[in-house]
């Protein structure tokens, strides 16, 4: 379940990274913003998802001045992490889809 | 938990990376917290609490500083693999060294594209060109580089200095492919420094001489073998000149 857990902050954290590049903290916010607060996950494991995807090369990360006037450490999609992002959203949909005609099928048969 | 214990706990599991990498770690981790305190210090929340609530809201330490060195764990063999490599590399070359894969290649390389230093055996030159004839000769290339005319033991012969390489780059030449070759007026007493001048798998270069009369204004060198005929003239320099 731990395991499953940290491939969806994968998913979402290369997805959040698609729009613009962003620090952790900020990817927390944006996270907690568009999910309506669904994904309640502890802050700190962002960090190891984060810097896997660096040693893959998913992401690329480098300092720079925040709006708040303060540097912090942006980290920002590559081509290859646009490609996985890719793969692993036609995998989820694939997922997500099977589960919803499940529950479609269970629906009918009440 | 204060803050800094946290973030020592982080820091314990990661002994495997660099100085530099765990003083990143801990910047970034300590920035995070930094951004949700100031958070919860607008929102109106006493500072103690809102350090314990920031902590907690990070999570475990021990799990973060396990799964953030996992993420470092494949490194090492990295490191290996890139060394393995290079170790191949140079065992290759050298390999291909020890054999003279390499210098045969250079030879053949040489003598297709820049100018061969070949010795001349003439005791006295009268004239000399430089030239750049080429002919196929089976599966190689006859070159010749230099014609003269002069004196040798009082005999006044001309001498074509020549080459012969493979086709193909990398090729092997035929062995003593000299043999093949035979010159107009070649007479048998004037092969008089027998041997190639230089020979390697790559590349065989050597001289030829002919008798030729005073009014000849060329000479043609004939290769034979295996019913495979051909043959190029070779024009004579003019007296005196050298082109």
């Amino acid at each position: 379940m731990k395991k499953q857990a940290i491939e969806h902050t994968r998913l979402l954290a290369l997805s959040l990274l698609a729009g613009e590049d962003m620090y952790g903290y900020q990817m927390i916010v944006e996270l907690a913003r568009r999910s309506n607060h669904t994904f309640d996950m502890k802050e700190g494991t962002l960090y190891p998802v984060l810097h896997g995807l660096e040693q893959e090369g998913f992401v690329e990360a480098y300092r720079k001045q925040a709006p708040t006037g303060r540097e912090r450490k942006y980290y920002h999609l590559t081509r290859k992490g646009e490609h996985a992002l890719r793969e692993e959203e036609a995998a989820w949909k694939r997922y997500s889809g099977a589960v919803n005609d499940v529950l479609r099928g269970g629906a009918e048969a009440v | 938990m204060t803050r800094q214990e946290f973030l020592d706990q982080v820091l314990s599991s990661l002994g495997r990376l660099t100085a530099e990498e765990r003083e990143n770690v801990r910047r970034e981790l300590e920035e995070h917290v930094e951004d949700r305190m100031e958070a919860l210090l607008e929102m109106g929340w006493d500072e103690e609490l809102a350090e314990s609530r920031c902590l907690e809201a990070m999570g475990d330490p021990a799990e973060i500083g396990r799964e953030l060195a996992r993420q470092y764990r494949g490194r090492g063999w990295l490191w290996i693999g890139r060394a393995a490599v290079l170790l191949t590399v140079v065992l290759c070359v050298q390999a291909l060294l020890g054999i003279g894969v390499l210098f045969n290649a250079w030879d053949g390389l040489v003598v297709r594209t820049l100018r061969p230093q070949i010795t001349s055996m003439l005791d006295e030159v009268e004239a000399e060109a430089q030239v750049d004839l080429r002919m196929d000769i089976g599966s190689d290339v006859l070159r010749v580089v230099r014609v003269s005319v002069g004196e040798v033991e009082n005999q006044r012969v001309a001498e074509i200095a020549m080459c012969a390489y493979d086709r193909w780059p990398f090729g092997i030449v035929a062995h003593n492919c000299e043999n093949w070759i035979t010159v107009e007026g070649l007479g048998d007493d004037v092969r008089i420094h027998g041997g190639p001048a230089s020979r390697t798998y790559g590349a065989e270069c050597w001289q030829m001489y002919a008798l030729p009369a005073p009014e000849d204004r060329s000479v043609v060198l004939t290769y034979s073998r295996y019913g495979e005929t051909a043959s190029l003239e070779v024009p004579l320099p003019e007296q005196g000149g050298t082109v």
